[in-house]
Formats: structure tokens, sequence, C-alpha cells
């Protein structure tokens, strides 16, 4: 069966857009974390379905369509988890909740920051060291921040977080 | 990849969110570019025509949530106060001014009509304020929202 590659690769987006939709509908956004595996096990399944299905009638070989395929999923793979993390760790979405609320059942909105857990998350990472009450860049969170700093700068992107 | 460098070099280094038309502009403006130049070597069917349009909008979606995530990050800004050395806990707190960057955010909300101006600080009762409160309690549902 020759199935068209420019149709296969179109039905291959509209399906990773419904599966990234479907697991931030029906199971992320109801749960506390940032990465599920479903998202990642079904575009693995499609990668490998498309890439079986029919030729591809078009010049062009099944590792330069698994390539064009992996490119497209690891980028909404990446956009997708950007979003979610955007989503749930937001400090102006918190603080636009905390201010829907009556004045008296606010909380602090100092409290959304919360320096310790980005602390804590950056000692799990092995980012930073903590020695004597104080807090150091270990060697790869010197790496990570010579990265960040060259890309930022690159980018003229302004730090506003 | 162009249309990224393109808004990249014309973006002038501001707010990805203040240009986001301008970036679809530019796509636009190029995919149709790349259709007329290409048209005249190549037949196109109507599905070339939707491929040459979806195919890169995870790539520059991902690029833009990659942007954000860069700007916005209180992680990556924390790691680079210890950049010249060792610091307390109390220090980095102070270095950082969380108060002020709060202050700034709410400021800004109450630039854009989301948070009142007055004591309270209540969340405006407008269609744009109500709209985005919706969307963030539907998004963040594991808070405790339906």
């Amino acid at each position: 069966m020759v199935v068209n590659m420019e149709v296969k690769l179109i039905t291959f987006i509209v399906f990773i857009f419904v599966t990234l939709a479907t697991d931030f509908l029906m199971i992320t956004r109801k749960r506390k974390i940032i990465f599920s595996r479903f998202p990642v096990v079904m575009i693995v399944f499609l990668i490998l379905l498309f890439s079986m299905i029919g030729d591809n009638g078009f010049s062009i070989s099944r590792i330069e369509f698994i390539s064009i395929l992996l490119v497209i999923s690891s980028s909404a793979l990446f956009a997708y988890y950007n979003f979610v993390a955007f989503i749930k760790r937001s400090i102006t979405f918190s603080i636009i909740i905390n201010h829907a609320k009556d004045p008296i059942e606010r909380k602090d909105d100092m409290e959304f920051i919360d320096i310790k857990m980005r602390l804590d998350e950056m000692l799990y990472s092995g980012w930073i060291s903590e020695e004597n009450g104080g807090f150091t860049l270990t060697k790869q969170g010197r790496i990570i921040l010579k990265l960040y700093k060259f890309i930022v700068t690159m980018l003229r992107i302004d730090m506003v977080g | 990849m162009l249309t990224i460098t393109i808004s990249e070099l014309t973006g002038r280094g501001k707010i990805l969110y203040t240009r986001f038309v301008n970036l679809v502009i530019i796509y636009i403006m190029i995919t149709i570019m790349i259709l007329v130049i290409v048209s005249d070597y190549i037949s196109f069917s109507i599905w070339d025509y939707f491929t040459l349009f979806l195919s890169p909008t995870p790539i520059i979606l991902a690029w833009i949530g990659l942007r954000i995530h860069l700007s916005n990050s209180v992680s990556l800004n924390l790691l680079s106060l210890l950049e010249d050395g060792g610091k307390s806990y109390k220090q980095i707190e102070k270095d950082y001014n969380a108060i002020k960057r709060i202050s700034d955010r709410v400021n800004n909300l109450k630039a854009g009509n989301y948070i009142s101006s007055d004591k309270d600080e209540n969340l405006e009762n407008n269609i744009k304020s109500k709209l985005v409160l919706t969307l963030i309690r539907f998004f963040r549902a594991s808070d405790g929202y339906k």
C-alpha cells in the first residue's frame, strides 16, 4: 500500500497533538506532576506505527522519514513539558488565584516564590552543594550557569524570573 | 529555523509575548515565500501546503517554550546569584530581592487591569480577569479546582 508521505506526516502531527491534549486534559492537569510517561510511550508507539505503514510513495528512505518524525516528536514533547511546567509553576498565575480570594483568606504572595523549595531541587539535581550553612555551585552547576548565561546573552533575553 | 532567526534578529530582545504576532506574521510570510519559489520547480498538492505549514509548528512551539522558560526561571536566577561564591540562605533571599520581584509582578497585573489598585488588591471584576482565572483553575485542576 502506497501512502503519500505528506499525508502520513500531517496525520502524525495531528496524532501528536491529540496525544498531548489527551494527556494534559485527562492526566497531567489533575496531578501535581509535570512529567508523565504517557505521551512519551504513545509517541514512540506512533513513530513505530507510522514508519511501518505502507511505502512512502516519495523519494525518501525510511530512515530519513523516521528522522523527521523524531525531530517533530522531540520538539513537540519539549514544547509540551515547558507548557505544563509554565502552567503549574507560574508565580503570576498563583498570584492571580490568590487575589481572587478574600483578603482575609489570602496567603502572602511571597510564598509562591518558595526559594527553599528551589534550592532543595537544585541540591537534588547536583547543581549546588550545601556546606557550613552556605550554598555553593558544583562543577555541574557552573556548567549549567555558563550555558544559561551564554544563551541569554546571545538571544538578548531579559531575566525576569 | 528561518522564522526563529528572523524573529530574534528583528525582535531586538523584546519579551516574546509582546512580539508573538510578529513571529506568526514572519512564519506565514516565509512559508508563502518558500511555496512561491519552489512551485516553479515542483507541482504542489493541497497536502504539500498543509505539510509545509504544519510540520514546523512543533519546533517553533519548542522554541517559544524554551525562550519563556529561560527568561522566567527563578531557579536559574538563583543559580546566578551563587556565581561569585557561596552564600547563606538569608543572603540568597536578600540578593534575590523576592519582595521587589513579587511587587513587580503585582504591579504588572495592576497595569494590565487584572488586579485592582486599591488597598485590597482584589482581582478585577472584568471579563478578561474572569476568563484568565477560569482558565488557570481549569489548567490547575490538581490544586483542587474542578
